[in-house]
């Protein structure tokens, strides 16, 4: 089965998501941030694939393919993932302090050069949780990766990686601290 | 007991007035924007000192300010669409509206009574009478496309005029406020894509506006409007992958020398060298990165450039005889704004990262002070007061 991913992913919600995918001979987790599940399944490159949210309650969701396996199976699959997936929620969490002052004070200071310092707008729209209600996470990250050529909005790729930019759009969704 | 009650009043009058302090003047004054907690540090340039601050001016994080023409007050724009009125003689906070939702910048008129100020939200020009603070003219900038546009690159020209650009629509509007109470509009009309910032020169002769939308810059001769706007630099950069920007370049204080402007470049790193008398490209200047300010030494011989993130721990210095770089410094992360002293010989460069605004001699280039501003930018001087669009 295909499950809505919508049902088991709220994407409203500011969290940190990782990917974590068995690949279709099972031999070795495909660690993919920012990559979603549906397109892994769709591309038919996995045979199970585990989303993990990490936020202050952790959980997890589970995709499996179309041509369904066995609850067995399931279960082995799930347990074999899950090795997997503790390395990759440390990373997931693996901003330091010192780097995550640092996209605070860049996001204020150089995103805010167009967003405003208090990110409600200027040259570039605002970045307010109201502004941002709503919105995909993996949309803005998108935005943000890889910029709006025919706008003001340069691409971010290579200054920031994707798992900073999830962070900063996560931080953005609650609200910064002024 | 009458005489003693006149005494005390004395005495106090005179604590009050910080003990009957000897008379100055305003010339060598100015003010560094602190841009995160919304305060301004006053400063004197003859012996490099802060003399005062003044707290609670809103949202600074892109600030300007301009001065009225004895130099004794300055108006700051906020981004927070707040007005202040700021006496630097005496570090006060004279008056302060909030007269908009987001404002960019401002400017003084010929006669010093007006103040306007350019509002991103709602998207349009506000003045105001520049003693009391009071809303005298209200000039919403709806486009051809009938919306409201963003407002920038707002300057104040010869003729009681003020001309400014219109992000959104593209054009640019000339404001006559001979009649305040009936301002007279001119439009101009598809002058190019994104007009992002403008500057008049020195003269008020030519209004100049950036595209950001595309290659090139609009350029208005106010002392032939019906000539209409003309495109120049249209072939800059033809064919070449644009940079990406992360920081939008400014125009203001732009050098001009020799027969030559001197203005950043958007999407490359390079200084475009403009002929004044063509308005053709001269040249082009290599620089360190995305340049954000191109400021010329008041007279001329040398134009200071800084730089967008990443790259802003750098400031270079071109020498307009040879055109060539001469010397790159690198004062430290956040390099933000620099303000010459009135006649050149030392420049003041805001620090943002180190919490410093730094002084430098312009010949030696040696750094001769360094004073401790909480996260400057802006640095405005109150020779600004007898400059046409500044």
């Amino acid at each position: 089965m295909l499950v809505d991913e919508q049902f088991w992913l709220p994407y409203h919600i500011p969290m940190i998501r990782q990917t974590v995918a068995v690949s279709t001979d099972l031999t070795k987790p495909i660690y993919l941030p920012g990559t979603t599940v549906k397109n892994l399944i769709t591309n038919n490159k996995v045979k199970v694939a585990f989303t993990v949210v990490t936020d202050i309650s952790m959980c997890l969701s589970t995709y499996f393919v179309p041509t369904a396996i066995s609850r067995l199976q399931q279960i082995f699959l799930l347990i074999f993932a899950l090795a997997f997936i503790y390395p990759t929620l440390n990373h997931a969490q693996g901003l330091t302090t010192q780097r995550q002052e640092t996209l605070i004070h860049m996001l204020k200071h150089d995103c805010g050069s167009c967003h405003g310092l208090t990110m409600k707008g200027g040259l570039g729209p605002p970045l307010t949780p109201d502004a941002l209600a709503g919105k995909d996470i993996d949309f803005l990250a998108d935005t943000v990766f890889f910029g709006i050529p025919e706008q003001a909005m340069p691409p971010w790729e290579g200054l920031l990686s994707r798992e900073e930019i999830v962070w900063l759009i996560s931080q953005l969704k609650k609200g910064i601290p002024q | 007991m009458k005489h003693t009650l006149t005494t005390i009043l004395l005495v106090l009058s005179f604590l009050l007035t910080g003990c009957g302090a000897s008379l100055r003047g305003v010339g060598d004054m100015g003010l560094v924007i602190e841009r995160a907690s919304g305060s301004i540090k006053v400063v004197e340039t003859t012996n490099k000192t802060i003399l005062g601050s003044v707290k609670g001016l809103g949202d600074l994080s892109h600030a300007s300010a301009v001065y009225s023409r004895d130099g004794r007050y300055a108006y700051l724009f906020g981004r927070d669409g707040g007005l202040s009125k700021i006496d630097i003689l005496t570090s006060t906070l004279v008056k302060r509206v909030i007269q908009g939702g987001n404002s960019i910048g401002g400017a003084i008129s010929q006669d010093g009574r007006l103040v306007a100020v350019s509002n991103y939200s709602p998207g349009g020009v506000r003045v105001f009478d520049a003693t009391t603070l009071e809303l005298v003219a209200d000039i919403p900038a709806v486009g051809e496309d009938g919306e409201l546009s963003k407002v920038v690159g707002l300057v104040d020209v010869p003729g009681q005029k003020f001309v400014f650009s219109l992000f959104d629509a593209g054009e640019i509007w000339i404001a006559d406020m001979s009649n305040v109470a009936a301002p007279k509009i001119t439009k101009f009309k598809e002058i190019g894509e994104k007009p992002y910032d403008g500057l008049v020169t020195p003269d008020g002769r030519f209004y100049i506006a950036g595209l950001f939308g595309e290659d090139g810059l609009a350029l208005l001769d106010l002392w032939n409007t019906e000539k209409g706007v003309k495109k120049i630099l249209t072939n800059y950069g033809k064919g070449e992958k644009k940079l990406p920007v992360y920081k939008m370049p400014h125009l203001e204080g732009w050098a001009i020398a020799g027969g030559m402007a001197f203005l950043p470049a958007v999407g490359r790193h390079e200084i475009l060298v403009v002929d004044t008398n063509t308005w053709e490209e001269k040249g082009r200047i290599p620089v360190h990165s995305q340049p954000v300010f191109a400021m010329g030494r008041p007279d001329g011989r040398q134009v200071w450039v800084n730089f967008a993130f990443p790259k802003n721990d750098t400031l270079q210095i071109i020498d307009v005889q040879t055109l060539q770089v001469v010397k790159t410094l690198k004062p430290g992360n956040g390099v933000m704004h620099m303000e010459f002293t009135p006649r050149g010989e030392h420049v003041w460069v805001s620090v943002r990262d180190l919490d410093r605004v730094e002084v430098y001699n312009t010949d030696s280039f040696e750094r001769l002070s360094a004073l401790t501003v909480e996260k400057p930018s802006g640095i405005f001087f109150t020779s600004r007061a007898h400059k046409i669009g500044l």
